[in-house]
């Protein structure tokens, strides 16, 4: 039995190690990828909260003038702009979309949601239509409301792991507009956001410009704006996993070094109580051979058994507290496919037989070589 | 000896179903948001490990094997209980909420643990009354 939970207290913290390590990596690539944008220029005292958006998609909202977008547009070095508008949804008691985001986006030049209208949709959207993010409890084709104003649900985005796009509402500009112009009288709260603000730019650059000259060049030409670079974002998505990640690897190391040394200790003692046995089987005819591979078999079962049960338990507590580990590290996760956890599964499983071999094959091959008469006499 | 082992079991998960769903992993009223639907269940499920806490404690102090095998019973029952509670009473859907990702999946899984301890305590109970026939 102590075979058996030390390995599975071994498997079950490899494997949830691992797997969070994949998602981390995962969560932030696909999130990244998914934004299209090199970069996002906001004014200038937002750019911590801009970053904050993007890791941890903590609502948030603050204005510029339109006029910047055009002004970005001609730098050198910007192959592409597109300007977005952040609103935050009122707080409601019901709690399935109060705090959201909500994104009103160009369509004419917007390279985030997009490629996905292009992709899924097949047709660009109306203004009485939105995109949802997949944290929104709602589904295509059912209606939503913001601000007095009733959208229908147009197509539902795939999970990135990054909560600014996966628990965002996606609105084209004109329909944004509508919402705020028409809040005044539909909505309990109307909004107070001028035809001509809005909240970011997103910036593709050109394939051969260098991001932080580029960035440089438009925080010099204007000082009023920041410029949050993908690169900065993912090394600090990356680095907030990173610390409590390798802590967690360090303890893992000494659990697997404490826990072999534990079992190769206990394994010992019971082969000692089975000397006798040993013994015995060794009189009736069984050669060393015979009586290492019965032990052998034992302790391949056992870890077997302790690395799949682990693992399992593993899984099952990442799947359970994934949203609670999103929050806690402040970082984008997404779990991967089954097939790559299963290859993880295999993989862990495989270390943990081989550990238990290791730490059992010479207590085993010691007590088989065993002469059979001194093998019982040492029994009794 | 096991009695005590079982007892001290079910008493720290007990205690631990008492205090997540206010201390360790609140629900969203007392995470800072309204009062909603969590706290109920939240509530709720402070009273089921209060009974939890009892059974274990039944079973810490008694000597009987028969009492060994009915509050272990009670135990697994109260942990199917604090497994169904929040989908039957109620909890905010939205994964961004701290009853979602954090309470519930908690006592879900103390439940689990107490249901999976208990049996096991149910089958040496009845071991030990055959034994001693």
């Amino acid at each position: 039995m102590p075979v058996f939970l030390g390995m599975a207290a071994l498997s079950g913290t490899l494997f949830a190690l691992t797997t969070l390590y994949f998602s981390a990596g995962r969560g932030i690539e696909k999130g990244m990828a998914r934004l299209g944008a090199d970069a996002m220029a906001v004014p200038a005292m937002r750019q911590e909260e801009t970053t904050g958006i993007l890791i941890s998609g903590e609502p948030s909202e603050f204005y510029m003038p339109l006029d910047f977008k055009e002004r970005l547009a001609a730098v050198k070095g910007v192959y592409r702009a597109s300007a977005q508008l952040f609103i935050i949804s009122a707080p409601l008691a019901c709690c399935a979309v109060s705090d959201t985001m909500l994104i009103g986006f160009e369509p004419e030049t917007d390279f985030t949601v997009s490629p996905w209208l292009k992709e899924r949709l097949r047709r660009g959207l109306s203004p009485e239509e939105v995109i949802i993010g997949p944290n929104i409890l709602s589904e295509p084709g059912g209606r939503t409301m913001f601000y007095g104003k009733e959208y229908r649900i147009a197509g539902k985005l795939e999970p990135t792991g990054m909560k600014f796009l996966d628990g965002s509402v996606f609105i084209p500009m004109e329909g944004a507009r509508r919402m705020i112009a028409e809040s005044g009288e539909k909505a309990l709260k109307p909004l107070k956001i001028r035809p001509d603000e809005i909240s970011a730019v997103l910036l593709k650059f050109d394939e051969n410009a260098s991001h932080e000259e580029t960035a440089a060049r438009i925080e010099y030409a204007m000082p009023e704006l920041k410029v949050v670079l993908s690169s900065d974002v993912l090394r600090t998505a990356r680095r907030n996993l990173a610390v409590p990640l390798k802590a967690a690897m360090a303890g893992a190391v000494v659990e697997w070094a404490v826990s072999l040394f534990l079992i190769g200790v206990f394994y010992r003692l019971s082969i000692g109580q089975r000397v006798k046995e040993i013994g015995l089987l060794k009189a009736m005819g069984a050669k060393n051979r015979d009586v290492r591979n019965i032990f052998l078999y034992e302790v391949i079962l056992l870890s077997a058994g302790g690395g799949v049960t682990g693992a399992v338990a593993g899984a099952v507590l990442i799947e359970s507290f994934e949203n609670l580990i999103r929050v806690f590290f402040d970082a984008p996760l997404l779990l991967p496919s089954f097939g790559l956890g299963l290859a993880l599964a295999v993989v862990v499983v495989a270390f943990t037989v081989i550990s238990g071999l290791a730490v059992t094959l010479l207590p085993v091959i010691r007590m088989a070589g065993k002469p059979p008469y001194d093998a019982v006499r040492q029994g009794e | 000896m096991k009695n005590k082992a079982f007892g001290a079991a079910v008493l720290a998960l007990g205690l631990l179903i008492v205090l997540t769903p206010r201390f360790i992993l609140p629900v969203c009223e007392y995470a800072g948001k309204q009062r909603m639907l969590c706290t109920y269940t939240g509530i709720a499920e402070m009273f089921l490990g209060g009974i939890v806490l009892t059974a274990g404690i039944g079973v810490f102090f008694s000597k009987a094997a028969g009492a060994l095998g009915w509050l272990m019973l009670v135990a697994a029952v109260s942990g199917v209980f604090v497994i169904v509670l929040p989908g039957a009473i109620g909890y905010c859907k939205s994964p961004s909420m701290p009853c979602n990702y954090g309470a519930v999946p908690m006592l879900r899984l103390l439940g689990g643990l107490l249901i999976a301890v208990s049996l096991t305590g149910i089958i040496v109970s009845k071991k030990r009354c055959a034994s001693s026939r």
